[in-house]
């Protein structure tokens, strides 16, 4: 408000008839509205049934609103269940489907009431232009018994039917009307108070500063444990991976598979595990087994055994047989020559490993060859191999050049990839050398999913290709794209 | 408060609170052609090769017009309990119902001397072969329910609810009548005073009986909750079949100024929340049993998936809840009577569908498929003739409207908002 305004005659905003008794109102309500006034309101110190036509206010559109939220609540709450039941954590629960109606409609009636509620209690304070902290009628003082015994009647001044006499008489001629008052526009600044903005910019600046924290503590980086007010489920009462375990003899949380099991949805082909095409007759069971019983596996042995804390003298077991059979000769040997070696077994391997005849290798990888497989390949070559393989497989990886650089007398060189005796190999002993490893070469069986190796296996094939291959093995059609691009 | 603007309606105990005289043909012929339907039910029933379909169509058809009239015995109690002032004008109407129990205590004689002859083509535990150790038939299970589910237990129980209903019918009929003649507001206040006793006795004998008479035809099977959900459907038929009735008498001009719009919007209110309670209890019982998985309690729901019986479940799913649900949701239905009505009729076909769900699977337990066939129809028509009948004889030269009800004004002058 402007001082001029303070100076000037406050602005009139409406007129007010006040009645003793209800039925005096719904009469002058009816009266009023038939004049035609549309911005008209009525006070009464308690609810008046058939107020609402008498003034002609329409039916309230709080009922859709409430449909509208309530039924937008309850499909959120189809929606978080079947996101969480069914899309991010899957587990089966009692051998129910992951995600059935039955279990969600609970939640689903929750949340429609939730919603429900909420939408009345938001949507009746919007409709009533709620919360309004103050109304110019408050400064007329016989307002103030519209609380307890008198009835009233306004008119806006805004009323496309308002004219100040002609209104002024109709409020004077209704029956039962006590008194007609004049509303002014409250004269007091529409401001807030300096103190209240104050305490209020102030209180919001300190309310912002615990999030920050927070946002600080979970997303920074910082040497010291961070602060964990609420623990949530950062700290949870459960085994994790690589700690020691009360529980159990040998110490360990993560429990080994029980010997002869395969666990829920792991199950591989026996071809597609070991690469070897079983004999006719079926022991397909022993020679998928067979896998638990490799030197990298060793660990699990001590479960089998049930012999208390026995992972180490386990993996010393482990490391004592392979390496005598695969180290040993090799290191008697050049690397180059070590292709030989596999090919030939050294005499000291036979003390190791029972005299058996070469398995029967897998000829070609069993899987179907993609260019996606290729791309998973050659992703996971990188990986795995490349540091000592090198990126072409000419066996010059950053981790071989390194130790020749040092001279490391036990260093042997890894093979070349692209050797006779490599492109001349079966899929399945390739595979089978990355599963189990060769001399130095640690296996990779337990880092490298069955089908992985295979798409390495592809994928090293491809590399092969790069040097052998002649241009009359290439597809006309890609062909022609390969000259396009040299262009 | 309300009435201050309204002309003040009078209620005058003359003609147009009276039943018309031409419902007296339609009870002659209700009460003909309900004995002949029972008769011809029986006939076809009891010749055939076994009865059990015949007794268990009777009790669907038996329970469905007892509920009826249980939801009233509800009804009127709960009026006086909470008095309420709305439901003034409709509750003789309800206390007529309830006097219905009294028909339905004779009709009971069906499947009630069967039992004391020792007949267990309904009841299985009334085999005596299922509690003899020695016999092949011997079941472990009955023969330990078999201290409270036998033959004399079973009679003593069922003697025990009819005589709880028809006092707590009869007590506040009576005095309802005894107030239209003296006026006297006393009346009033007893009556409120024994409200409380008699809801008491009336959940206690509903869910026993709905026990006895309903859930022991599976005797393995047992739900706590079976007691709320046959008064959740008995309440609800009772609503529709009031509305239907409030209506019938309406369209003869009977009630022309008491009976509102107002009147019909609080029926469907209450027809529109028991729809929701039906629902609501149907399926906390089904979600407790399909989650806890439980093969002593999944059987029953295992029974009503095989064989056909799935269907009549979603038709229960969409029938009984989801289009009544919305279809009286809105208060422009509710305020209209001839829409309201439609719905009524609607809810009260579907609750026989309820009934026939819950009881008929355990024909031959379980390996027969839904069918409706002559001695259902002959079954419902029957027992329905002689209800219709029978109420048509309680309604007679009674006045419908309690006219002297000290709350009758507030009734009259119902507004809703």
């Amino acid at each position: 408000m402007s001082e001029e305004a303070n100076n000037t005659e406050p602005k009139l905003i409406g007129l007010m008839a006040q009645f003793d008794d209800p039925d005096s109102l719904l009469a002058a309500c009816e009266k009023v509205r038939k004049a035609g006034y549309t911005k008209t309101d009525a006070y009464t110190p308690f609810p008046l049934h058939g107020i609402d036509e008498a003034l002609g206010i329409k039916p309230t559109i709080l009922p859709w609103i409430v449909l509208t939220l309530g039924v937008m609540g309850g499909f959120a709450g189809l929606g978080l269940q079947y996101v969480t039941n069914a899309d991010w954590y899957p587990f089966i629960i009692s051998a129910k489907p992951v995600w059935s109606l039955p279990a969600n409609i609970p939640v689903i009636f929750e949340l429609v009431i939730l919603h429900s509620a909420i939408a009345v209690f938001i949507g009746m304070l919007f409709l009533n232009k709620l919360p309004t902290f103050s109304n110019p009628l408050f400064r007329v003082p016989e307002f103030a018994r519209a609380t307890d015994d008198k009835f009233f009647l306004t008119i806006d001044v805004n009323d496309d039917k308002y004219k100040p006499n002609k209104t002024r008489e109709l409020l004077d001629g209704l029956i039962g009307q006590t008194d007609v008052i004049e509303v002014f526009e409250d004269p007091s600044p529409a401001e807030l108070p300096k103190i209240i903005k104050f305490v209020g910019i102030a209180a919001t600046v300190v309310a912002v500063v615990p999030p920050i924290l927070l946002w600080r503590a979970y997303y920074q980086t910082s040497t010291v444990p961070r602060i964990n007010p609420i623990r949530d489920m950062d700290v949870q009462l459960r085994g994790d991976t690589q700690t020691i375990s009360p529980v159990f003899a040998d110490g360990r949380t993560m429990r080994p598979r029980i010997p002869g099991t395969v666990a829920r949805g792991e199950w591989v082909d026996p071809i597609m595990l070991t690469g070897i095409v079983p004999e006719i007759g079926g022991e397909q069971n022993v020679i998928f087994l067979q896998e638990e019983d490799t030197p990298e596996e060793g660990a699990d042995k001590p479960a089998e055994d049930e012999k208390p804390a026995e992972d180490k003298p386990a993996a010393e077991e482990a490391e004592g047989q392979q390496p005598m059979a695969d180290d040993a000769p090799a290191e008697d040997k050049p690397a180059e020559e070590a292709p030989a070696a596999e090919e030939k077994p050294a005499d000291g391997e036979a003390a190791a490993e029972p005299e058996e005849p070469e398995p029967n290798w897998v000829k070609i990888a069993p899987i179907s060859v993609t260019k996606a497989t290729l791309e998973r390949g050659r992703q996971r070559y990188n990986i795995y191999c490349s540091v000592c393989h090198g990126l072409a497989g000419d066996g010059d990886g950053l981790v071989s050049q390194r130790a020749l650089q040092l001279e490391q007398p036990t260093w042997i060189p890894p093979t070349n990839l692209h050797t006779d005796y490599l492109l001349t190999q079966p899929d399945g002993k390739l595979y089978n050398t990355i599963t189990h490893g060769i001399r130095k070469m640690k296996g990779y069986g337990d880092q490298i999913p069955a089908e992985d190796r295979w798409a390495i296996v592809t994928y090293v094939r491809a590399l092969q290709k790069t040097r052998t291959g002649t241009p009359e093995e290439i597809p006309a059609v890609e062909m022609k794209e390969l000259e396009i691009k040299g262009q | 408060m309300g009435g201050h603007h309204k002309p003040t309606i009078t209620v005058t105990d003359d003609e147009s609170i009276r039943l018309n005289p031409a419902w007296q043909s339609v009870r002659l012929v209700a009460m003909a052609v309900g004995v002949l339907a029972l008769l011809l039910a029986m006939g076809i029933g009891l010749t055939q090769e076994s009865s059990s379909y015949f007794f268990h169509s009777y009790l669907t058809s038996f329970v469905y017009f007892l509920s009826i009239s249980l939801g009233a015995l509800f009804f009127v109690p709960i009026h006086f309990l909470t008095r309420a002032g709305w439901s003034v004008v409709v509750r003789r109407v309800a206390e007529l119902l309830s006097q219905n129990l009294i028909p339905m205590a004779i009709l009971f004689l069906v499947i009630l001397f069967p039992v004391l002859l020792g007949s267990h083509t309904l009841f299985e535990w009334n085999d005596p072969a299922k509690w003899d150790v020695g016999s092949p038939e011997y079941d472990q299970l009955i023969a330990h329910k078999s201290g409270y589910l036998n033959s004399i237990f079973f009679t003593i129980r069922a003697i025990v609810y009819f005589a709880t209903w028809i006092c707590i019918a009869r007590y506040f009929y009576l005095n309802s009548l005894e107030q239209d003649g003296n006026g006297d507001k006393q009346i009033t206040l007893k009556l409120q005073k024994w409200s409380s006793l008699a809801v008491v006795l009336f959940a206690l004998t509903v869910t026993f009986a709905s026990f006895d008479w309903l859930m022991s035809l599976d005797p393995h099977w047992f739900s706590t909750i079976f007691g709320v959900y046959f008064f959740a459907g008995s309440a609800l038929s009772f609503f529709a079949f009031m509305t239907v009735c409030i209506f019938l008498l309406q369209r003869d001009g009977k009630m022309a100024n008491i009976v509102t719009q107002e009147h019909y919007h609080d029926l469907g209110k209450y027809t529109f929340g028991f729809t929701l309670f039906w629902g609501y209890i149907a399926f906390s019982q089904f979600l407790l049993i399909w989650y806890a998985n439980i093969p002593e309690e999944t059987g029953w729901y295992l029974r009503r998936q095989e064989n056909g019986w799935a269907v009549v479940a979603i038709l229960l799913i969409f029938g009984h809840f989801f289009l009544p649900f919305f279809g009286v949701m809105s208060r422009h239905i509710r305020r209209n009577k001839y829409i309201l009505t439609g719905w009524a009729v609607f809810i009260l076909v579907m609750h026989y569908v309820d009934l026939y769900y819950i009881v008929m699977p355990q024909v031959a337990h379980g390996t027969a498929a839904p069918s409706f066939g002559l001695i259902d129809l002959c079954c419902i028509v029957g027992i329905g003739g002689l209800y219709i009948s029978s109420l048509i004889w309680f309604a007679t030269d009674k006045p419908l409207v309690p006219v002297k009800d000290p709350r009758l004004s507030e009734s009259l002058a119902l507004q809703n908002h």
